[in-house]
C-alpha cells in the first residue's frame, strides 16, 4: 500500500483506538490496535504526586478560588513608595492650589488686589469710623458731605477730643469711641454739643487744610495733645484706624489723605461718590 | 459528579473539587508531559494544574475544554522547559555506547526490528508534531479543533500531521522503508 490515508480512514483510526466501533479499511487493523494499547498503557501510567504547593489545593475545605501570586516584595514596596510620592505630590499641588484660590478671594474680599485702591481707601475708613461716633458721623455725612471726607481721618479725632473734653466720661478708652460718642451725643447733644462736635470736625478739616496741609498726622497729634487726658486713649484707637489704609495703600497712600485735606471740594465728591 | 457541579465547588474553593479534578486528568496530562520529552515530569504537571485552578475563576466551558486548557499549560511549561535545557550545555564524560558516530551493527537493526512491537518506539520516529498530534488523539478525547487550540495550529493542518502521522506509523509497523518522513515533516513545517 503506497498510498495516503484519507482523512476519514484516520479518524476511523482514532474512534477505534478510543474504543469506538467505526469501519476501518482493510490493513488498518494492526495499527488500530497498536494504538489502542498505547493508549491504554498511557492511561495506566500512574499520575506523579502532587509537589506541596499543589497538595496545598487539593486538602478538603475552602480555598481562595483565584490566588495570584503577588510581585515580589521589593517590586510592592518601590510601587507603593511611587505611590506615596505622586500623592504626596498631588496633595501638595490641591492644597497650593485651593490656598492660592482662598488667598486671592480674600484679598479681593478686602479689596487689596491693584485696581481696587481707588475704592479701597474711602471705604475703609468710613467701615472704621462709626466707631468714632457713627450716628453723629452718619448725620453728618448726610447733612453735610463736607464734613464726612475731613472726617473720615480727621473726624475721629477731633469728634472724640471734643466730645472728651466736654463730657469726658464718653471720651473713655474703648467704650468712648464706640458707644460713648453715638448715642449720648447723637439723643442729648445733638442740640447743645453738636456745634461742638460740628465745630471739632471743622475745625481741623477747615482751617488746618488752608494752614498745614499736609500736616495731618501732626494735627491728630496735635488735637489729642490739647485736650485732657481721657481723650488720649480715644485718640489713640482712633488714630490706629485712620492710619491703616494710608499704610496699606502703598505708594499711592501718602498723595490721597493729603487731597481732602488740602480741598474740601474733592473730599465731598468722593463722599457723595460713596453715598 | 457533573462537571459542572465540579467546577461550580472548584470556583468557591472547595478543594474536595480540586483533588478530584487532579485525579480524574493527572494522568493524562503527566503522560502528555511524559510523551513530550520533558525531564521533571511531576514539577511541570503539578505547576499545570496550579496555574489552571489559579484560574479557574475565569474559566468557561466543559470538561473537554478544560482538559485542552490543562494541555495547553503543559505544552508551554514543556517548550518552556526545553528551551531551559536548550541554553544549557551537558558536558558528560565520553561513552562508547553513546557515541552516535559509532557504526551499528546488523545485530542491533535485527534486535531493534524485534522490539518494533511496541507502538511507542515508532512514535520516537515521528517529528515532534506528528507525535504530539498522536498522542493528544489518543490520549485525551480532545476533537480536532480543540487539539488544533492546544497546538495553536489551524484545524487544516492538524488534520494533515494526523493523516501524515498515522500512514507513517502504518509503513512503520508493517516494516515497510519511510520514504515520505522527510517531505511529510517539510510539508507539515511549512
Amino acid at each position: 500500500m503506497t498510498t495516503l490515508l484519507t482523512h476519514d480512514q484516520a479518524e476511523a483510526l482514532i474512534e477505534r483506538a478510543r474504543g469506538g466501533d467505526a469501519p476501518l479499511a482493510s490493513g488498518l487493523g494492526q495499527l488500530a490496535t497498536a494504538l489502542a494499547g498505547h493508549r491504554a498503557a498511557l492511561a495506566a501510567t500512574p499520575a506523579p504526586p502532587p509537589r506541596p504547593t499543589l497538595q496545598a489545593w487539593l486538602t478538603p475545605g475552602p480555598h481562595a478560588p483565584v490566588r495570584v501570586v503577588g510581585p515580589p516584595w521589593w517590586r510592592r514596596a518601590l510601587h507603593m513608595v511611587a505611590g506615596l510620592g505622586l500623592g504626596v505630590q498631588v496633595a501638595i499641588g490641591a492644597g497650593a492650589a485651593v490656598a492660592a484660590g482662598l488667598g486671592i478671594g480674600i484679598a479681593h474680599h478686602q479689596n487689596l488686589l491693584p485696581g481696587g485702591g481707588s475704592e479701597q481707601q474711602p471705604t475703609a475708613p468710613l467701615d472704621r469710623s462709626p466707631a468714632s461716633g457713627a450716628p453723629s458721623d452718619e448725620s453728618d455725612a448726610t447733612a453735610d458731605p463736607t464734613a464726612a471726607p475731613a472726617g473720615t481721618p480727621t473726624p475721629v479725632v477731633p469728634a472724640g477730643a471734643p466730645s472728651g473734653a466736654s463730657a469726658g466720661t464718653p471720651g473713655q478708652p474703648g467704650t468712648g469711641t464706640s458707644a460713648g460718642g453715638t448715642d449720648d451725643q447723637g439723643a442729648e447733644d445733638q442740640g447743645d454739643d453738636s456745634g461742638q462736635d460740628d465745630s471739632g470736625q471743622e475745625d481741623p478739616g477747615q482751617d488746618e487744610p488752608g494752614t498745614d496741609p499736609g500736616d495731618d498726622p501732626s494735627d491728630h497729634a496735635g488735637g489729642p495733645d490739647d485736650s485732657p487726658e481721657p481723650s488720649e486713649p480715644a485718640q489713640e484707637a482712633s488714630d490706629e484706624p485712620s492710619q491703616e489704609p494710608s499704610e496699606t495703600d502703598g505708594p499711592g497712600g501718602p498723595d490721597e489723605p493729603d487731597e481732602p485735606d488740602a480741598s474740601p471740594d474733592q473730599a465731598g465728591r468722593a463722599a457723595s461718590r460713596l453715598s | 459528579m457533573d462537571f459542572q457541579d465540579l467546577l461550580r465547588d472548584a470556583r468557591l474553593g472547595e478543594g474536595t473539587a480540586f483533588a478530584e479534578l487532579w485525579s480524574r486528568h493527572a494522568t493524562r496530562v503527566a503522560g502528555f508531559v511524559r510523551v513530550r520529552g520533558a525531564t521533571d515530569v511531576e514539577e511541570i504537571t503539578s505547576d499545570v494544574f496550579v496555574a489552571a485552578f489559579e484560574g479557574i475563576g475565569r474559566f468557561e466551558g466543559d470538561e473537554a475544554g478544560f482538559v485542552a486548557l490543562l494541555l495547553t499549560i503543559a505544552r508551554r511549561r514543556v517548550v518552556d522547559e526545553q528551551r531551559r535545557r536548550s541554553r544549557r550545555v551537558p558536558v558528560a564524560p565520553w561513552e562508547a555506547e553513546d557515541d552516535v558516530r559509532t557504526v551499528r551493527s546488523v545485530e542491533d537493526d535485527v534486535l531493534d526490528r524485534a522490539t518494533a512491537d511496541d507502538l511507542a518506539d515508532h512514535l520516537g520516529r515521528l517529528t515532534p508534531e506528528q507525535r504530539e498530534v498522536v498522542t493528544l488523539r489518543l490520549l485525551t478525547d480532545l476533537s480536532l479543533e480543540q487539539t488544533a487550540q492546544v497546538m495553536g495550529k489551524r484545524v487544516g493542518t492538524v488534520k494533515s500531521l494526523q493523516r501524515r502521522a498515522l500512514d507513517a506509523l502504518r509503513r512503520s509497523l508493517a516494516g515497510e522503508p519511510d520514504n515520505r518522513h522527510s517531505s511529510s515533516h517539510s510539508e507539515a513545517t511549512s
